[in-house]
């Protein structure tokens, strides 16, 4: 059931017995800048540990084990050229626990007060976050980005990401950039909370075994207003790119890291994205590919090594764990299956059954609540609502032919090597 | 096939005891697309020395052989157990803990099939020298790459530190060195001891009918022949020599924030059976009690700058031990370990009075919520399945136990298990030439 509470505000109300749980997604979108990522970021951390009326760290999860251990959680994601700041909230189903209380309501209430009423203090006329919250976030905002480098898969896709985009929002994660936070002020971040609260155009969904019209009503304190739409323009698109950027960095670490980063001009939803989907389950999307059999398992040349698209930002991003000194061996040989997808030289039973795996994974998908609410948003952001079964049938429709196609068309533009 | 219906919880299981010892259960979730299978071997990293079915006299086997088995039951003369799941789409993988192997897929479709190829798979050994030659470079890539991570190291270092003699304290996939002793014929023995039936469960969730299930199944093993169940004499040593444990040793890693952890080794016996599961049970609600984000000690911890949202804490047990464990990043490693080793050595401070027992209702309510929750998930529900340690519990007997417990049981727990000698710290500390990371 769907309906708009204002302009701009859409909830959609999914009834299912199938899970145990609520799921409540509340989703604030508007165009990406690069100028308010890590803004946004630390925004996201105040939000989900302090309210006016939750303070501390401590009473705000107070409140949350008391509901039954309710999930609480802010996010922010980027998807092409859109930018998200979410708030989710899984409550368990009261009907299964002693008493059966109502957690609904409790919950509407919770997500009420920590969307609403954050904790901040206003002087001199001016309103900002309360300062030693805001300073103790802001310094955990700053530590965890210094943190990304002991992670070193993580480090070195960020690396590759940063090299490839260039300087634009893809280019750097959600989380934000580390030069960009010290400047952050109470204010500034307050001011950006109030345009998402206001300006964003907000897409609601509530899944579990609800009533839509009790969900309805205990909306209508949010008193969410009036708000334009925003642009559905959300693929970033890439060209093919004239030379390969390639970089590398010495660090003392054992295992290598090298990740590529490929221009693919699909669109998600048009014509060739089922093709793409199947083209990068043989490449490197599934243990079936040929990342993993031929590079990984047949010459054990790397621990691991995938692919995956962001049709967003029309990229195909390549990760592998290899031995530095087969860096060299190792991109020839991804190259070489590249090469081999593109002039049709691979197994058609492999590619039915990368097939099957991809069915197979969008069949599970329907028995996890947030991947179910995060395909309803996915199809309402891009205006392309996809039913399971219509995925399905594009799937199998992919033929060798259309697979090749797509590989002719993925061409390398960056290459990253983290190596000792 | 018994039936156990959970009426509060909406769930019901099946269960049965096959005759070749091979114990089946069966939670099929109405409106799921899904079907988990978990088939698990109560064998793991921990268990190096046993008397091999057939032998009269003990071996122990080279560290890592439980992990290495592990990647080579896909292996077999002409094909590989991943491509016939692939086949059918279906998600296959294994794990191996200090304890247990655990094989497994995930599948939408075709759960016939799936289920043949899991229960053949498993139940065909089949190693050569060449094939275990070549195994010994992937794990050893495998081994590298935890030798990188910091996390590991520091949860690796802390079970150095409780149990420098026992098995526990080696890395589960091994060393490059002990792997490189393994050989064809150990893992052969190891198998027939190991993976007969009946030290085997078959634990499946999800979108099916359990009866045409429990067929497939039983027309598969009926196939086949098996050697009679034989009991498994393996050393374990329940160990409470406290004298042995380390009480500080640290690490210097490529890291731009140390990293410390607290470890408790618990030095008391844990209960059999059931009363396994409500000492764990227990122990998990005093850890909440004292350490979740709703007590005084995260929170003052927190608004002290001593820790940061990588706080976590843990109880591990296992068949043969059991051990608490808090951890962080933190600028101030002393501090945080003074803080947690002051709160362990006051527990009961923490167990009394009003505000005890308010605190318990809370951290008992949330540990409802959350078992409430982990039944929309197959992989949560079968995962949890801990087999013959607690006397065959699942996830639905431990809601229902959870419900049963109270703030009198966390105490007498306590008691028993927080002991200042059985305490111990590892610090992860960044190496000098860390400092150029942090502007890169």
């Amino acid at each position: 059931m769907k309906q708009d509470l204002a302009n701009g505000v859409h909830l959609t109300v999914l009834p299912t017995t199938q899970f145990k749980t609520v799921s409540v997604l509340v989703s604030f979108c508007s165009p990406v800048q690069l100028a308010t990522l890590t803004t946004r970021s630390l925004l996201a951390d105040l939000l989900e540990t302090s309210s006016a009326m939750y303070p501390t760290q401590t009473a705000l999860a107070a409140v949350l084990s008391n509901m039954y251990g309710a999930n609480f959680n802010t996010n922010v994601t980027k998807m092409g050229n859109l930018a998200q700041f979410q708030f989710a909230l899984t409550l368990a189903n009261g009907r299964y626990l002693e008493g059966q209380p109502n957690l609904l309501a409790d919950g509407f209430h919770f997500l009420n007060e920590v969307m609403l009423n954050p904790l901040v203090s206003t002087q001199n006329g001016i309103t900002g976050f309360d300062q030693q919250t805001f300073d103790r976030q802001k310094e955990n905002l700053a530590i965890a980005l210094r943190a990304v480098s002991d992670d070193k898969m993580l480090y070195a896709r960020l690396q590759a990401q940063r090299l490839h985009f260039g300087d634009t929002a893809a280019a750097y994660p959600s989380a934000g950039r580390l030069v960009d936070v010290e400047s952050l002020t109470a204010q500034s971040v307050y001011n950006e909370y109030r345009r998402i609260l206001t300006d964003d155009e907000v897409f609601i969904y509530v899944m579990g075994d609800v009533d839509a019209d009790e969900v309805a009503t205990l909306l209508d304190s949010f008193d969410l207003t009036d708000r334009p739409s925003m642009s559905r323009q959300i693929t970033i698109p890439q060209e093919t790119p004239s030379n390969v950027t390639r970089k590398v960095e010495h660090q003392s670490i054992t295992q290598a890291k090298l990740d590529l980063a490929y221009n693919l001009p699909v669109h998600y939803g048009d014509n060739q994205y089922f093709a793409a989907q199947v083209f990068n389950g043989l490449f490197g999307g599934t243990p079936l590919s040929l990342l993993f059999t031929n590079v990984r398992e047949k010459k054990s040349l790397a621990y691991y090594a995938n692919s995956g698209i962001n049709f967003f930002n029309q990229t195909l991003l390549v990760q592998a764990g290899i031995d530095g000194e087969q860096a060299v061996t190792v991109q020839q040989i991804i190259g070489e299956q590249l090469a081999d997808l593109a002039s049709g030289k691979f197994s058609v039973d492999r590619m039915s059954q990368v097939k099957e795996t991809l069915i197979n994974q969008r069949e599970a998908a329907q028995d996890a609540p947030r991947l179910v609410v995060g395909s309803e948003l996915l199809g309402d952001l891009t205006a392309s609502p996809m039913a399971v079964s219509d995925w399905i049938d594009g799937i199998n429709a992919v033929t060798a032919q259309d697979v090749a196609a797509i590989a002719q068309q993925t061409s390398l533009a960056t290459s990253y090597l983290l190596t000792k | 096939m018994e039936k156990h219906d959970y009426q509060q919880l909406g769930e019901t299981i099946y269960e049965e005891t096959l005759p070749n010892g091979l114990l089946v259960q069966l939670l099929p979730k109405a409106g799921f697309h899904k079907t988990y299978a978990l088939m698990t071997t109560d064998f793991g990293s921990t268990d190096r020395t046993f008397t091999p079915r057939g032998a009269d006299e003990a071996v122990t086997i080279p560290d890592g052989v439980a992990h290495f088995l592990e990647h080579k039951m896909f292996e077999k003369a002409d094909h590989d157990a991943f491509d016939l799941f692939g086949q059918y789409g279906a998600d296959a993988n294994a794990y191996t803990s200090f304890t247990r192997t655990s094989y497994l897929f995930a599948a939408s479709r075709h759960l016939k099939e799936n289920l043949n190829i899991l229960l053949d798979f498993v139940q065909d050994p089949y190693f050569t020298e060449a094939t275990v030659a070549k195994e010994k470079g992937i794990i050893g890539q495998e081994i590298q790459m935890y030798d990188d991570d910091p996390s590991w190291q520091l949860f690796m270092g802390i079970v150095g530190n409780l149990y420098p003699t026992e098995p526990v304290h080696i890395d589960i996939a091994g060393t490059v060195d002990s792997i490189g002793q393994i050989t064809a014929e150990q893992l052969m023995s190891t198998y027939q001891t190991f993976y007969h039936p009946s030290n085997m469960n078959l634990f499946i969730v999800g979108a099916f009918e359990p009866d045409s299930v429990m067929t497939w199944i039983k027309e598969n093993q009926t196939s086949k022949t098996f050697e009679q169940p034989a009991a498994i004499d393996r050393t374990i040593i329940e160990n409470h020599d406290q004298t042995e444990i380390l009480p500080y040793r640290s690490r210097h890693l490529n890291v731009t924030m140390p990293k410390s952890i607290v470890g408790l080794r618990g030095l008391d016996d844990v209960p059999s059976g059931r009363n396994g599961l409500k000492y764990s049970l227990a122990a998990s609600l005093l850890l909440d009690m004292l350490f979740a984000d709703t007590s005084e000690t995260y929170l003052k911890l927190y608004d002290a700058g001593i820790i940061d949202d990588s706080f976590d804490y843990d109880l591990s047990l296992e068949r043969g031990f059991h051990f608490l464990t808090v951890s962080s990043d933190t600028d101030d490693p002393n501090g945080f370990s003074e803080a947690i080793i002051n709160v362990l050595e006051h527990v009961s401070d923490y167990l009394s009075g009003q505000p005890a027992i308010e605190n318990f209702e809370l951290v008992k309510r949330e540990a409802i919520g959350h078992h409430i929750m982990m039944l929309n998930s197959v992989e949560a529900i079968a995962n949890a399945y801990e087999g013959k340690l607690f006397d065959n519990a699942n996830l639905l007997d431990e809601t229902q136990l959870l419900e049963s417990l109270t703030l009198a049981d966390v105490q007498s727990l306590a008691e028993a298990l927080i002991r200042s000698e059985g305490i111990s710290v590892f610090d992860v500390l960044p190496t000098e030439d860390t400092e150029d990371l942090e502007n890169s």
